[in-house]
């Protein structure tokens, strides 16, 4: 017969060891990560590494004709010419990043009208009843033309010239220093709730034509905006201040 | 006598649908108007129609740049029509299509699905076991890449349903705003009854803070067509954003079969 204490010992030992056990298994065997963390242990994220370079490999590149340009993340190539270089030499050299939500949440929200104009267009004039608002702006190589890829016209009386906008639909920002003819547009526009007290009004993004007529241009810059012409922008800034420091 | 009408009432059922299912219907200007109002940017396919005694259903695709979605659109004699269910896929059946009464509906949509799909080349996978007629490859795209590396497959299509399944699987919830590379991403479909629908979607996080899922502008193959900051500004006021972890598997046998 055994001693009473020596049989409550045993069951102690038995219970903690069990309970042992479990948490090793929990702990090392399967993944690393300690039980009931929500944690990813590193092991997960090894996978998810691997996860991650697997999924950007066979990715489907989508066929397209020289006149419809395909759209994508970041792409903005439907703009022509050297979009995508510009914009990411704009990003660049004022180190802009792709915003967070915190960011946007900071942002002044403005409802617009997104439309396209182009060296196509029939109202296109030479210079641009804008070319002088381009002197001393980003663009210093003393083309006084806009640039694929980082020129918008605004009415400068919503937007102040050279403010920093951003466009979400085509993941861009631009600087607000051609206005052209949304002036104009802004008297006919006038019922639109793009021209209300949350209305930017017309944002006319720049489009280099190429080897398309100006209604391709249009065409292909609604089928990457969507099929209308209703979107929003964020004022980064508002007016030139933003640049101080930069250049 | 009760045995044999329940017996019979299937049955009966099936037959009335099956000789309904697809039949040319022109589309009440109602059910259109609630589609219009339910997602005005979104191109509308229109699959067929089954309809019962009582209650005309009627299948449609949505397509908004790069999500595609079934709805069903629900039209009971003398009452208005409504949304009855909507995401990028309706398999499994969930709602009122999971019950065994609506046997013949269930069908009839597979049918619809079937012919579409058909009709544009894509005809079912050939397999063992019965194949769904898939319109989204949500699903499918993803488990091409975790299957092989973790041994967990989804198996659906269906943003509510690959939902269910990450939460139900050997993952770990992370917040999106900070998920790590290889996290799956997923924004399950929302609609209520009279619109709107909000198409959901789901892809896997890449290492730059791009995000890889299938893409209905070119067939539902997988592109790169979001970043994470693109995708919680679409996705997370209307649809609600949800990311996971899966689990780095110990041995080299597969799970979630």
């Amino acid at each position: 017969m055994k001693p009473r204490g020596l049989r409550t010992f045993g069951a102690l030992f038995l219970t903690t060891l069990i309970f042992l056990l479990g948490c090793d298994d929990e702990d090392t065997a399967e993944s690393g990560t300690p039980s009931g963390s929500s944690q990813p242990s590193q092991s997960d994220l090894a996978q998810g590494m691997t996860i991650a370079g697997q999924a950007g490999t066979g990715v489907a590149i989508p066929e397209s004709d020289a006149n419809t340009p395909v759209s994508g993340y970041n792409d903005l190539s439907v703009l022509g010419g050297d979009a995508n270089q510009n914009q990411q030499a704009f990003r660049q050299r004022y180190g802009l990043t792709d915003p967070t939500q915190e960011q946007l949440t900071q942002w002044q929200e403005y409802d617009a009208r997104l439309t396209a104009y182009s060296n196509k267009d029939a109202d296109w004039q030479y210079p641009t009843a804008a070319s002088a608002n381009w002197i001393e702006t980003t663009w210093t190589n003393g083309d006084p033309l806009a640039v694929e890829g980082t020129t918008v016209a605004v009415d400068f009386n919503r937007i102040p010239r050279g403010s920093l906008i951003y466009i979400p639909a085509l993941d861009m920002y631009a600087e607000a220093n051609d206005t052209g003819a949304t002036g104009m547009w802004a008297q006919s526009d006038a019922r639109q709730s793009d021209y209300g007290a949350t209305g930017a009004g017309r944002v006319d993004v720049y489009n280099l034509a190429g080897d398309r007529s100006s209604s391709q241009v249009e065409k292909n810059f609604q089928n990457r905006v969507g099929n209308d012409e209703y979107g929003q922008i964020y004022v980064v800034y508002r007016g030139p201040g933003w640049k101080k420091g930069c250049r | 006598m009760n045995k044999s009408l329940l017996l019979l009432y299937p049955l009966l059922w099936a037959i009335i649908c099956s000789h309904a299912v697809g039949r040319p219907i022109t589309i009440p200007s109602a059910v259109t108007a609630l589609l219009q109002r339910a997602d005005p940017q979104a191109n509308v396919e229109y699959c067929g129609s089954v309809s019962t005694n009582r209650v005309d259903y009627y299948l449609f695709l949505l397509t908004r740049k790069e999500l595609i979605g079934v709805v069903l659109v629900q039209y009971p004699t003398g009452k208005a029509p409504r949304v009855a269910d909507a995401d990028t896929s309706l398999f499994p059946f969930s709602g009122f299509l999971q019950h065994s009464f609506a046997q013949p509906l269930q069908e009839g949509i597979e049918e619809l699905l079937a012919r579409r799909n058909l009709k544009k080349n894509r005809p079912a996978r050939q397999g063992t076991s019965h194949q769904v007629p898939e319109i989204s490859a949500v699903g499918r795209d993803i488990d091409h890449v975790i299957y092989p590396i973790s041994g967990f497959r989804l198996g659906a299509d269906s943003t509510r349903e690959i939902l269910r399944l990450l939460r139900t699987g050997p993952t770990l919830s992370v917040d999106p705003k900070s998920a790590p590379p290889g996290s799956i991403i997923v924004s399950p479909t929302q609609f209520y009854n009279d619109g709107p629908i909000s198409l959901g979607h789901a892809g896997i996080l890449g290492s730059d803070g791009s995000i890889y899922s299938a893409d209905a502008r070119y067939g539902g193959a997988r592109t790169k067509n979001f970043t994470l900051s693109s995708w919680l500004r679409r996705f997370s006021g209307t649809n609600g954003t949800y990311a996971f972890v899966i689990r780095a598997r110990f041995s080299g046998s597969a799970r979630g079969q």
